[in-house]
């Protein structure tokens, strides 16, 4: 009785091996796990037109965690395909084309780079699911000069403020060399100035820093100053923003920046000074008969200023991906070296194995 | 004779060229003549010179290109796979809003964006090779991709929207930066597309539809209807998209109530609002050059619909081993774009991506590109043979769908960036 009773489990779980090692079942496992990667963001699109939304992180754990695991098991089906393929093959008879190779042999390269982009392909795509940390990486844009502590980061299904551990501020932008002076300070301590180029992230107290872009938004814009008096130079300063245009001369506060003032007049700023309280600068005429601006202050033109792009992140390590982008390359390296088919048909014709029919199809045409 | 006209003709008489033309030698000079306009267009935009010529040249060129699949001959069609995204590089950098300094990322993502697009063309090329029904999916596809733009276009007003631009490029609605509202407001002016115009260009894709799933008694009798209705629709879309002397400035009503609104949520005086207005104001006409996406879905989805029912007629034969490796090729591909964006994303940010909804659907699409290829391996069971049919297509037409997605929100699907 014992044995007919394993005899049966045996040949059950054999046939639901058989069932489960099919590219139709894996293939059913990938196109659930594709459908919550596809479904899951565009799900929770917001109501109202916001083109950032798509480049800002999106969190959703447990879909990630579904989709994860879903590929995992696809994963395993796969290899279990391939070895079962592997054996099949032994005592069947490879029916190659004329043109193709005559023993089996080089054709297992091709299987054995497919098994390698699986394991590449399955490895990345669960790092990338499992990298997304609870506080998610952010692109932070920031114009020169202004100073932030905080910044806002997607977690779970709203967004928080992530308090940075100093005080960031961009000191100045070079576009040519792509390089920016991040200005680290904390309060009653002297800052520290730290060099960033595109392409080389920065580890400053268990954040990652990295330059990312410089975007001209025209809607940020910044007033060009400069003065009639003597001794003075021209400065630049956007909404908010103090300047002085001599080095003993008043501080002016920008109050508004208006680019065509009640729409003929043109360009102008608001400019408040504790001396000459709150004023307009026109960048043509002014409207006011007779009107002189203290310190002979002028408002020269209107320009975009620049805003950088900063990344800021947890500092994953990103090696091991990088491992899997290689088994994966390799992997494809060997798929594509050689122009054949990976297995020989059975005798039946059934579980035909090719990868390359293509070619010989080309020939014949 | 208008312009957008004489595009149209130009795009089909050299697709036609290429694939009707029983001589190879033939259909290879075109391809050869096409190859090198496009370069040169490039080039001369590398060296500043954009101008509506070499957007002209790219526009014609790259449409032609896209009608690869007609190519009967394997080996071009397979020769095509690897040139179209080359082609795409200029396309990548006219979307530079953010300027990379450095020229090693610029050539990381138009690798990666080739790749990608290698996929995608061996996958189109796949579905060439099955039944001319498995090509439906994609111009629906890429006609919903159309419709979804001029939808999405503008925030404030409904139904299917044209942008505008005056000499000075798109006109904006702007309101400048005040004192609280620091971003300020700028939406782009749109005015609403004629309806009469839009419904034939409908009516026309549902009769060729009709035409290559329908009986195949249906197809001999319609085929000539067909071609003069889209002779008809496309001379009512050319006048659509051309340019007259009255300004095309829509209302500003809506603008202006969009402003006061913004305003008062910020809790600043709607006063303010009076400042706000339209950029440009004179010789203001509907946008061609922004309507360059549009115009690349129509016309793509209006080849694939030619060549099926080409395909249809001529009882093109089926490869449906042929059709699976090159599938299965090109789900390769796909990986490795996906790779290559990633491997930029980590050297760039030094994380694993943004996470954002864009790299989401990335791994997705690729992810259900494999899932359709296992799904149809099996191509001679019955479910399989279905999959094997219409999964090409199929997967195409989603990529192109999400592609129309990501444009609507001002990104490419992968790279979390807003272009402006």
């Amino acid at each position: 009785m014992k044995t007919t009773k394993s005899n049966t489990t045996s040949i059950l779980v054999d046939r639901a091996w058989r069932l489960a090692v099919q590219p139709a079942s894996i293939g059913l496992l990938l196109l659930v796990a594709s459908l919550i990667l596809l479904v899951g963001p565009m799900n929770a699109t917001p109501k109202t037109t916001n083109f950032s939304w798509w480049s800002s992180a999106f969190q959703a754990e447990g879909m990630a965690r579904a989709a994860a695991s879903l590929i995992a098991m696809a994963g395993m089906l796969g290899l279990g395909l391939l070895l079962n393929r592997w054996s099949l093959r032994r005592g069947v008879t490879s029916d190659a084309p004329a043109d193709g190779p005559k023993s089996g042999a080089p054709t297992q390269v091709v299987a054995v780079g497919v098994a390698l982009m699986s394991l590449g392909i399955v490895g990345a795509s669960l790092l990338w699911i499992f990298a997304q940390t609870s506080i998610s990486a952010t692109h932070v844009s920031l114009p020169i000069g202004r100073t932030i502590e905080s910044y806002p980061a997607a977690s779970g299904n709203g967004f928080i403020r992530v308090m940075l551990p100093s005080r960031l501020k961009i000191r100045s932008l070079d576009v040519e060399t792509g390089t920016v002076e991040l200005e680290l300070s904390k309060v009653d301590e002297p800052g520290v100035v730290q060099k960033l180029e595109v392409g080389q992230p920065i580890d400053i107290e268990g954040m990652r820093y990295a330059l990312v872009g410089v975007e001209f938004d025209p809607r940020i814009v910044r007033g060009v100053f400069s003065s009639s008096e003597p001794e003075t130079i021209a400065t630049t300063a956007s909404l908010g923003d103090t300047f002085k245009v001599g080095i003993d001369g008043p501080e002016y506060k920008v109050l508004q920046v208006v680019r065509d003032y009640l729409n003929i007049l043109g360009p102008a700023v608001e400019v408040e000074s504790e001396a000459a309280g709150r004023f307009w600068l026109f960048q043509r005429a002014a409207p006011i008969k007779n009107f002189v601006a203290p310190d002979g202050l002028r408002l020269d033109t209107l320009e975009s200023a620049p805003v950088v792009i900063l990344g800021v992140s947890r500092g994953e390590p990103t090696e091991l991906f990088g491992a899997a982008g290689i088994v994966f390359l390799f992997g494809l390296g060997l798929f594509l070296f050689k122009r054949d088919r990976v297995f020989g048909k059975t005798k039946d014709g059934e579980g035909a194995w090719s990868l390359n029919e293509a070619h010989s199809l080309e020939e014949s045409s | 004779m208008n312009l957008s006209y004489a595009l149209l003709l130009v795009i089909v008489s050299v697709a036609y060229a290429i694939s009707a033309s029983r001589s190879e030698k033939l259909a290879q000079g075109v391809w050869t003549l096409v190859w090198m306009a496009v370069l040169a267009a490039f080039i001369a935009f590398q060296q500043g010179v954009w101008n509506s010529a070499t957007a002209i040249v790219l526009t014609v060129g790259l449409s032609a290109m896209a009608a690869f699949p007609v190519v009967s001959n394997l080996a071009i069609r397979q020769r095509a796979a690897w040139a179209l995204p080359i082609l795409l590089i200029p396309l990548t950098l006219l979307g530079d809003d953010v300027s990379l300094v450095d020229g090693h990322f610029v050539l990381l993502v138009v690798a990666a964006f080739a790749a990608t697009v290698a996929g995608l063309s061996m996958v189109l090329g796949a579905a060439t090779l099955r039944s001319p029904k498995g090509l439906v999916p994609i111009a629906i596809a890429a006609l919903a991709g159309v419709a979804l733009l001029g939808f999405t276009r503008s925030p404030l007003a409904t139904g299917f929207q044209l942008p505008v631009a005056g000499p000075d490029g798109p006109v904006y609605w702007e309101l400048a930066s005040v004192e609280g509202f620091a971003e300020g407001l700028r939406l782009l002016a749109t005015t609403s597309a004629p309806l009469f115009g839009t419904l034939s260009i409908l009516v026309w894709f549902l009769l060729v539809v009709l035409m290559i799933l329908g009986p195949r008694s249906y197809t001999k009798v319609s085929k000539w209807f067909v071609l003069f209705y889209g002779f008809f629709a496309g001379n009512l879309f050319s006048k659509l998209m051309s340019p007259d002397d009255s300004s095309k400035l829509p209302d500003a009503q809506p603008y202006s109530d969009f402003t006061r609104l913004a305003l008062q949520t910020r809790q600043i005086d709607p006063i303010m609002a009076e400042s706000a207005h339209f950029l440009q104001t004179e010789r203001v006409q509907t946008d061609v050059l922004a309507l360059a996406p549009d115009f690349a879905l129509l016309a793509f989805a209006a080849l694939i619909l030619l060549f099926a029912a080409w395909q249809r007629t001529q009882e093109v034969p089926e490869y449906p081993l042929a059709s699976r490796d090159l599938f299965a090729r090109g789900v390769a591909f796909l990986w490795l774009g996906w790779f290559l964006t990633m491997l930029f994303q980590a050297s760039l940010m030094g994380s694993l991506g943004l996470h954002s909804p864009g790299e989401w659907i990335h791994l997705g699409l690729v992810t259900l590109s494999t899932a359709l290829l296992l799904l149809g391996w099996r191509h001679k069971t019955k479910i399989g043979s279905h999959f094997a049919a219409w999964s090409p297509g199929v997967l195409i037409g989603v990529w192109l769908l999400f592609a129309a997605v990501a444009w609507s929100y001002r990104s490419i699907i992968g790279f979390s960036v807003t272009l402006g």
